[in-house]
């Protein structure tokens, strides 16, 4: 927990109270971090400077004892220089013992000079040469190791302590002293410590009492105290520590250690001690004081900061806490005070929450509910423990809900207040929600809402009756006006205005306007009238309901009905109440009804067409005028009735009129018959009647009604069509060919009895059915009629007349063929009206057409035939012709090749004459016969060959313009022509559809055959000229030649024959009938006319070529 | 008259003894002293030419067609076709010898890649006229020797 939580704390009531403990605490963890800090630095401080006085004293001492070393053996230094203690020494040394007693005296002297309690002289070995009086040799170790290093070393020394024998501290000056050069003996000056060496170690005044200086030496494997402590007497030179206890000063200073050093002495004291060696000896100084007892002081210092901080600090806290009591108590007062009304005003509100009729809320600044009404549970169907602290999104989660809390938001962060209407679960709520600051911070959402459902609905009740009276009245155009007597005021109603098209502004509010205004309205003649009307009204509460041509105020013309009545009040008229209404509508209505009726009657009389009408429940009869005048009955002489009706129908008809009419009750259907009356002076009336009844839901027949048409006229008519039908029909039955009458959808209307025996339908009702139905009725004819609605189909999708031939099968086994021409009707609008199929059988010549066919056919086949036969063979004929012209011609060669060598032999001379006349005239002769036959035979051959092969030529009919075929075959002649001053002339000649070539040909052969046959004593003139007739195109190819003989002029046509007088003439006698057969073979004709000496004329036929070419 | 290529033979195909030899007589008169192998019908010619008989056509040779239309076995107008349509034969030149002049026959046979049309009768000068044009057809062209 941070600092702050523990040392605040916040209270019920918000506050923020202080925790004494927290405080404390650290306010004492704080007064110790400050008293160890400084205690820590004061003591430090402390330390060293004891250390630094330690140290110092330390060393001042060390170097006094080094100092007393050095004199002592300076001291003795002088003894050497002695010369008579050298002279003596000297006799000693040469005379052993000789000298002891002088010695001795000697060193008796020399201590009482010196003040020393013994000394001796002791040879090299160590033995006593000469001693004063009480000196003993000490005996110690320490002692003899000294000695020992005097003689060796031969430098004076102090030595170390020993034991004496009498059991003190010993110490002695060691002094080698040599005669003449070489160590005779040592001069070993004992020394009493105790007076000598340890006062150098009182510790001086400065230091404080417990202070202790002392000598030490190792000894082997412990530290051996030289001279008496403070606190362990009688430890000189018996007093031993182990080396390991390292805690010792004394340890630390045998081994090495000089300087400060914080230890613990042979007592178990802490101390400090200063450390140093001293020079030439084994010695170790230290000087130690008791710690506790330097600190002592410090400690006590300590002590005394640490309790004022503390003092103080208490002081300051209690101070400060005090204080903050006081506060938290003044404040808790004031909460607990603040609380009670709280409480009590958080009562109050409970308790209103809970009863409130409206309902309240206060929702935190996430909108969600803090406090809540009780009726809320009702409203929104939950416990008010579950709406708690929960916004609307999250218990009715929904858009709505979503954007309800985003406008509370919104409405919290403007700040401002809203009003709201909103429907929730079928009622309607108006909502006031205000945001609620705290320090200036908005922090809650009140609100409270109201149920508003009842005024709402009332409201709307209200405002929805007006409407419906507003439109009621609209659509009526019924507006409404009240004159308040009492208060002298006129309301009009919004129609009223509209009727008048007056704006409710326009008029001063006062009654008077209003009057004077709707008055002018009216027609000057009818104001009056509504004046007087509405002062009786007013006077005497007399009613009036009035119809009046009006003129609005825009100009409208209307009609309207002015109405009012009065109310009463305690007996005097309170108010008069009216209407003013548009009936324009009506009005024009009735006139136009009037009128209608008006034409209806004369309608009625101009068609002869009467109605009626029959109430059954009354039996009240109705006739319009021209019933009554069709039946020729006064009206007002007698009433209508059925009865009357029926004694006017003839009496033939009337049964049938009155079962009808029955009949048509009975089975609730309407009738429609036609049949006569009976004129009183015997006139016969054809009358046409239609009748429909109606009937209730319970099928009672309420009434009845009915037209009654004079068909008089008609009827004659009728009779005479009848008639006439009569005939037509026994006229189409009487003829051998199909008469059929079918409708626009192929319904057989009349078919006449070929029609019926051909197709098995005498005893069928064929009428009103189509082929297709009727095709059910003849197994056999099935297929027939079905074609038949097919090829009627056709027809009418051509849409004129369409003939074709029909094979229909027969019974016994043959089919006939009928021409059959079919002749569809439209109505005027395009649509299928009527179709009329007529046939004719014409089996017979179609056989005989058949039969023509295959005739001709077979002509064709077998022409064909000769013609290939004709080809086959003059082609074979040819063959052996050139070996007879080839050998002939070889003969002719050999001749003249036996004439030459003939002429060159030698013969006798009638041999030659015989042979001469042989191979000169006779052979020849004969070869030329041959040869010639030959070649007349070749040109009968070749001329055969082209007549057949004009035969065999395919015909490919084109359009040919024939003036570029004349004029080709002109310029083709044009060298003939010039040599015999012939001319041909061509006019306009139109095309025909023939094979190009095959036309070529045949004009170049006609016109050849001109050239050829003209007339010898004149120049040919040929003029060529062609018409159109008859779908065909004729030429005519006319000459002035020689012409032809009457008797010939059937001949020519015939193969190989040729005018008489020929010589001149080369042809093959073939161009004519070739010329033939390629108009044949074009499907044309040649014939021609000639006048012997005058000339000939060939006519040549051939079709004519279709509108502009194929 | 000029000759013919030396190398070329000369095929004929005619089924009448009599017009073979007018044929050749003609050919010898106008100078031409090229072999000369007559066939007596179609089917025999075209064993030679498509190499089904012994002898038969052999390369490196050149050769002329003279075709009778009518005979028996395969016709004149058989052979031409088979000939041009033959890519080793079809260059060999082939005049038609006919008595027919009919002339849906004649185109047809120009057609099918024939180099002349003659009728018969021969007339000598005719005859003589086709074989110079022939020879000049020749010099111009070159009868290709027949390529394996």
């Amino acid at each position: 927990m941070d600092i702050r939580n523990f040392t605040f704390k916040k209270t019920v009531y918000g506050l923020t109270v202080t925790r004494p403990a927290g405080v404390l605490l650290i306010i004492l963890a704080a007064a110790l971090g400050i008293w160890l800090f400084i205690v820590a630095t004061y003591r430090r401080e402390a330390i060293a400077d004891i250390s630094r006085d330690l140290i110092a004293m330390n060393a001042h001492k060390a170097g006094q004892v080094s100092a007393w070393r050095t004199g002592r053996i300076h001291l003795l230094g002088r003894v050497p220089a002695n010369p008579m203690m050298h002279e003596a020494l000297t006799q000693e040394s040469l005379h052993p013992g000789s000298q002891k007693t002088k010695l001795a005296e000697w060193l008796e002297a020399f201590l009482k000079y010196e003040a020393m309690p013994s000394a001796a002289f002791l040879s090299v070995k160590g033995h006593v040469l000469a001693a004063s009086a009480g000196y003993s040799r000490p005996t110690s170790a320490g002692f003899n190791a000294s000695f020992k290093t005097v003689v060796n070393t031969g430098a004076p020394l102090v030595s170390d302590l020993y034991t004496a024998e009498d059991g003190t501290p010993g110490i002695s000056t060691l002094l080698p002293i040599s005669i003449h050069n070489r160590l005779f003996c040592v001069l070993a000056v004992n020394i009493n410590p105790e007076i000598e060496l340890y006062p150098l170690l009182r510790t001086s005044p400065l230091l404080p009492r417990t202070a202790e200086t002392f000598l030490v030496r190792k000894e082997g494997g412990s530290v051996l105290i030289l001279n008496d402590l403070a606190y362990s007497k009688g430890s000189a030179l018996k007093l031993k520590f182990p080396l390991t206890e390292a805690q010792l000063p004394s340890v630390k200073a045998v081994e090495g250690y000089s300087g400060f050093f914080t230890g613990v002495d042979y007592r178990g004291k802490r101390v400090f001690s200063a450390i140093n060696h001293i020079n030439g000896a084994n010695w170790a100084i230290i000087t130690k004081i008791d710690r506790d007892i330097i600190l002592a002081p410090i400690r006590t210092r300590e002590y005394l900061a640490l309790t004022l901080i503390m003092l103080t600090l208490i002081i300051f806290y209690g101070g400060f806490h005090i204080v903050l009591r006081a506060r938290e108590e003044a404040g808790r007062q004031a909460i607990i005070r603040a609380g009670t009304a709280l409480r009590e005003s958080e009562q109050i509100f409970r308790e209103f929450m809970e009863h409130s009729p409206i309902y309240i809320f206060f929702k935190d600044e996430n909108i969600r509910a803090l406090r809540l009404s009780r009726n809320y549970e009702a409203m929104l169907g939950k416990p008010l423990e579950e709406l708690l602290g929960k916004s609307m999104d999250e218990l009715f989660p929904s858009q709505l809900a979503k954007s309800m809390v985003a406008d509370d938001l919104r409405i919290l962060k403007e700040g401002k207040d809203v009003v709201v209407e909103e429907e929730f679960n079928g009622r309607n709520y108006r909502t006031i929600k205000f945001p609620i600051h705290l320090e200036g911070r908005p922090s809650y959402l009140a609100g409270y809402t109201i149920d508003i459902t009842e005024q709402k609905r009332a409201q709307e009740a209200l405002r929805q009756s007006n409407i419906l009276m507003k439109n009621t009245q609209s659509l009526a155009k019924i507006g409404g006006w009240e004159w308040d007597l009492t208060d002298r005021t006129m309301h009009w109603t919004e129609e009223a205005y509209h009727i008048h098209d007056f704006l409710p502004g326009d008029i001063e509010p006062n009654a008077e306007e209003h009057i004077a205004r709707s008055q002018q309205c009216y027609r000057p003649e009818d104001r009056p009238v509504v004046m007087a009307a509405f002062r009786r009204c007013t006077e005497t509460g007399e009613p009036y309901d009035l119809e009046f041509p009006f003129t609005t105020a825009k100009g409208r013309r209307l009609w309207i009905r002015t109405t009012a009545k009065a109310e009463w009040e305690g007996g005097r008229i309170s108010k008069v109440v009216g209407t003013i209404s548009d009936i324009t509508g009506r009005k024009l209505a009735e006139i136009e009804t009037r009128r209608i009726k008006d034409r209806l009657v004369e309608a009625q009389r101009l068609a002869r067409i009467g109605n009626w009408e029959l109430d059954l429940a009354t039996n009240r009869l109705e006739w319009s005028d021209e019933i009554y005048r069709i039946f020729e009955i006064d009206q007002r002489n007698f009433g209508a009735s059925y009865e009357a009706f029926l004694s006017a129908i003839h009496p033939d008809d009337r049964e049938n009129v009155n079962k009808a009419y029955t009949g048509s009750l009975k089975y609730k259907t309407s009738y429609d018959i036609t049949h006569r009356l009976l004129m009183k002076d015997g006139r016969v009336k054809h009358v046409h009647e239609q009748c429909e009844t109606f009937f209730a839901p319970d099928g009672k027949p309420l009434r009845s009604i009915g037209t009654v048409q004079d068909v008089t006229a008609q009827r004659i008519i009728e009779d005479e069509l009848r008639g006439t039908e009569g005939r037509l029909r026994s006229l189409m039955n009487s003829m051998p060919d199909i008469v059929c009458f079918k409708d626009g959808e192929g319904r057989w209307l009349e078919a006449n009895t070929f029609d019926l025996e051909l197709f098995q339908l005498e005893n069928v009702d064929y009428k009103g059915k189509k082929d297709s139905e009727l095709a059910q009725y003849s197994a056999f004819y099935h297929d027939a009629f079905m074609a038949c609605e097919a090829s009627d189909e056709i027809a009418w999708s051509k849409g004129h007349i369409s003939r074709g031939e029909e094979v229909i099968p027969r019974p016994d086994g043959n089919a006939y063929v009928f021409d059959i021409i079919k002749v569809p009707i439209f109505t005027p609008d395009g649509k299928r009206k009527a179709l009329t199929v007529v046939g004719r059988d014409i089996t017979e010549r179609k056989r005989a057409e058949t039969e023509k066919d295959r005739i001709n056919r077979d002509l064709i086949v077998s022409k064909q035939e000769m013609e290939n036969f004709l080809y086959i063979t003059t082609h074979d004929l040819r063959s052996p012709l050139v070996n007879i012209q080839g050998f002939s011609q070889n003969l002719d060669r050999y001749i003249k090749e036996l004439i030459g060598t003939i002429s060159r032999t030698p013969l006798p001379d009638e041999t030659r004459q015989t042979l001469e006349k042989l191979t000169g005239e006779r052979v020849p002769e004969a070869l030329a016969y041959v040869l010639d036959s030959s070649r007349k035979m070749d040109a009968l051959i070749t001329a055969l060959l082209k007549v057949s092969r004009i035969g065999r030529v395919e015909m490919h009919p084109k359009a040919v313009e024939m003036n570029q075929v004349l004029k080709k075959i002109t310029d083709s002649l044009r060298y003939q022509l010039q040599e015999t001053s012939g001319s041909i002339n061509c006019g306009g000649l139109p095309q025909c559809k023939a094979d190009p070539l095959a036309v070529t040909q045949l004009f170049t052969n006609l016109l050849d055959n001109a050239i050829k046959y003209r007339h010898k004593d004149r120049a040919l003139e040929v003029n060529v000229t062609g018409v159109i007739k008859g779908g065909m195109a004729l030429y005519t190819v006319a000459d002035n030649g020689a012409g032809i003989p009457a008797a010939d002029l059937g001949r020519i046509w015939n193969v190989f024959s040729q005018a008489d007088s020929t010589p001149t003439k080369s042809g093959e006698g073939i161009g004519l009938p070739m010329v033939k057969r390629i108009a044949e073979k074009n499907g044309g004709s040649i014939w021609a006319e000639s006048k012997e000496g005058e000339g000939s004329v060939f006519y040549i036929k051939l079709p004519a070529a279709q509108g502009g070419g194929d | 008259m000029e000759e013919l290529d030396d190398d070329v033979t000369i095929l004929m195909a005619e089924d009448d003894d009599g017009h073979a030899l007018l044929v050749k007589e003609r050919f010898q008169n106008t100078g031409v002293c090229n072999p000369f192998i007559r066939f007596k019908n179609g089917t025999d010619i075209w064993a030679f030419l498509s190499g089904a008989a012994s002898p038969c056509i052999e390369t490196g040779k050149g050769y002329l067609l003279l075709l009778d239309i009518r005979m028996p076995g395969l016709d004149g107008v058989e052979v031409l076709r088979r000939v041009k349509s033959d890519p080793r034969l079809k260059s060999i030149p082939v005049i038609m010898l006919t008595t027919t002049d009919d002339p849906a026959e004649i185109s047809v046979c120009y057609d099918l890649g024939c180099n002349n049309y003659l009728t018969k009768p021969v007339e000598f000068e005719k005859f003589a006229e086709v074989i110079r044009r022939l020879g000049l057809f020749l010099v111009i062209v070159k009868v290709s020797k027949l390529k394996a």
